[in-house]
């Protein structure tokens, strides 16, 4: 016996639906590999930013949608990964060595930033306020140079065009203060150094929300608390 | 004038809406922001929709009060004409973006109302998109702000986007009816009688992804084409029902999870 399909149902079988591109949000980690974050820290750093990707890799929404993209800093600077969607990143192994050129770190990332955002643009998909989040256990050792009056430049007239979204981490040792000079406006977080894996978890949580936001729609997120220590 | 004279002169439309909840919003027990109404007065057809942000809490209630308050105002404007063919045609032809500031300045003045009941304020708690658009026998008007778009079929199987969404840089940024700034953000366009108009569709952001090719700044002809032949066959009641099922159905809510919303007419018998 074959069942009768409903009117309904069937009406709109023919229907062409468009095959747009997903829509995506950009994430690049400026992360701090300078020769101070060797041992424990740099061990739990690679830790948690595996385990970031894997979660990330695991959400079908988020693994389409999100783009992350790694700059490290130390010996000096290095993109280790240009944006790559989310289910094809594997992260490389950091290594700690060398000092914190952290204007040139951001200089770079804040260069990705714009030019994913040109590729994206010239292909008609569309894409969220990208993220840039800095985690470093240091002060930069590019202060007295252009990069990093460059890099304060960039930082803060990006955050305040709303070009992207900013994320400062600096860990207990870290300079905060001076980190701070690179966006007036942004919180400048302390990030417990034990907890970079809760931290990646946060993010993973917080871009998730933000693959499933819509377009008009504002997204909350997280409470940091179970990573940041001045809270 | 008869019923059926007036329909012969006007030229018949068949007028349609629907307004379903995204998956999203059923995830999370909100309720559907969108709303919509196609409505036919004496042979004049006035369409109106509106995409409450998701951000604003009450924001469903706003995009209601907007298309009743542009409906209205509608009504009111074409009130001494619009039993006559000509004279409707004639009214739009003739009418400039500045007319239509007026029905959107009521649309807003209801949202500002719904919300002064509510004791909240319209910008934050009540924003949303807009789309309307009033049509004669033959010539239409149309007019946006924010996201969504309007779609008109201008000979057969020829189809175009009258409007485009407006989103801010972001995807998920777009412009408000309910900002102080809405004027900067008005798309308007006239649809001339010459222009042979066979169907206009209006819908949201939800259903952009289905029916839009973004890179190309398209719309998807099958999508278009397909409600049109649907509409064609069957009663309105029957559409919508089969139409607000496509929305919820799998195809259609793994590529969007936003609350969908399509206002459309199109000539009998073509």
């Amino acid at each position: 016996m074959t069942e009768q399909t409903p009117f309904s149902v069937s009406a709109f079988n023919d229907i062409e639906l468009a095959n747009n591109p997903e829509q995506r949000c950009p994430c690049v980690l400026v992360l701090d590999c300078s020769s101070s974050m060797s041992g424990r820290q740099i061990d739990s750093l690679n830790a948690a930013v595996q385990r970031f990707s894997d979660e990330l890799r695991a959400d079908d929404l988020a693994a389409k949608r999100v783009e992350i993209a790694v700059v490290s800093f130390g010996d000096q600077v290095t993109v280790l990964s240009d944006f790559t969607s989310a289910q094809s990143f594997y992260p490389t192994e950091l290594v700690a060595n060398g000092g914190t050129p952290m204007g040139e770190a951001l200089c770079e990332a804040v260069r990705l930033i714009e030019v994913r955002k040109r590729k994206l643009q010239e292909h008609g998909i569309n894409y969220y306020r990208p993220w840039l989040v800095l985690m470093t256990d240091g002060s930069p050792t590019d202060q007295n140079t252009p990069h990093w009056r460059n890099a304060v430049d960039l930082v803060s007239s990006g955050v305040a065009a709303h070009k992207f979204t900013f994320f400062p981490l600096v860990t207990e040792d870290g300079d905060k203060r001076t980190v701070g000079q690179l966006s007036p406006q942004t919180q400048v977080r302390s990030l417990d150094s034990h907890k970079f894996s809760e931290f990646f978890l946060w993010l993973t949580r917080s871009l998730q929300s933000v693959a499933r936001s819509q377009i008009g729609g504002k997204v909350a997120l997280a409470d940091p608390k179970d990573w940041v220590i001045d809270v | 004038m008869s019923e059926a004279k007036l329909r012969l002169e006007m030229g018949h439309w068949l007028a349609s809406g629907v307004s379903v909840r995204g998956r999203s919003h059923f995830a999370t027990g909100e309720p559907c922001q969108d709303y919509c109404i196609a409505r036919s007065f004496s042979g004049v057809q006035i369409l109106a929709l509106a995409d409450g942000a998701g951000s604003c809490e009450l924001s469903g209630i706003g995009a209601r009060a907007a298309c009743i308050g542009f409906v209205r105002h509608v009504r009111k404007l074409l009130g001494p004409c619009r039993s006559e063919a000509e004279a409707v045609d004639a009214f739009l032809e003739e009418s400039t973006d500045t007319d239509w500031h007026a029905a959107v300045e009521s649309a807003r003045e209801w949202v500002e109302r719904a919300a002064l009941k509510r004791e909240v304020d319209a910008q934050n708690s009540m924003a949303c998109t807009f789309l309307g658009a009033v049509l004669g026998s033959s010539s239409a008007v149309v007019l946006q702000i924010g996201d969504g778009a309007w779609v008109a079929e201008v000979g057969q199987g020829c189809f175009g986007c009258v409007t485009w969404p407006e989103n801010g840089e972001f995807g998920n940024e777009t412009f408000f009816l309910t900002q102080t700034d809405w004027r900067e953000h008005v798309q308007f366009a006239k649809i001339p009688k010459s222009h042979g108009l066979r169907s206009l569709t209006g819908f949201s952001d939800g259903v952009e992804t289905l029916c839009l090719d973004q890179a190309a700044k398209v719309p998807i002809d099958g999508f278009f084409q397909r409600l049109a032949t649907v509409r064609r066959s069957c009663g309105r009641r029957e559409y919508e029902a089969a139409l607000e099922q496509l929305l919820q159905s799998p195809r259609v809510t793994e590529k969007s999870d936003d609350d969908c919303s399509i206002v459309a007419v199109c000539r009998e018998g073509l």
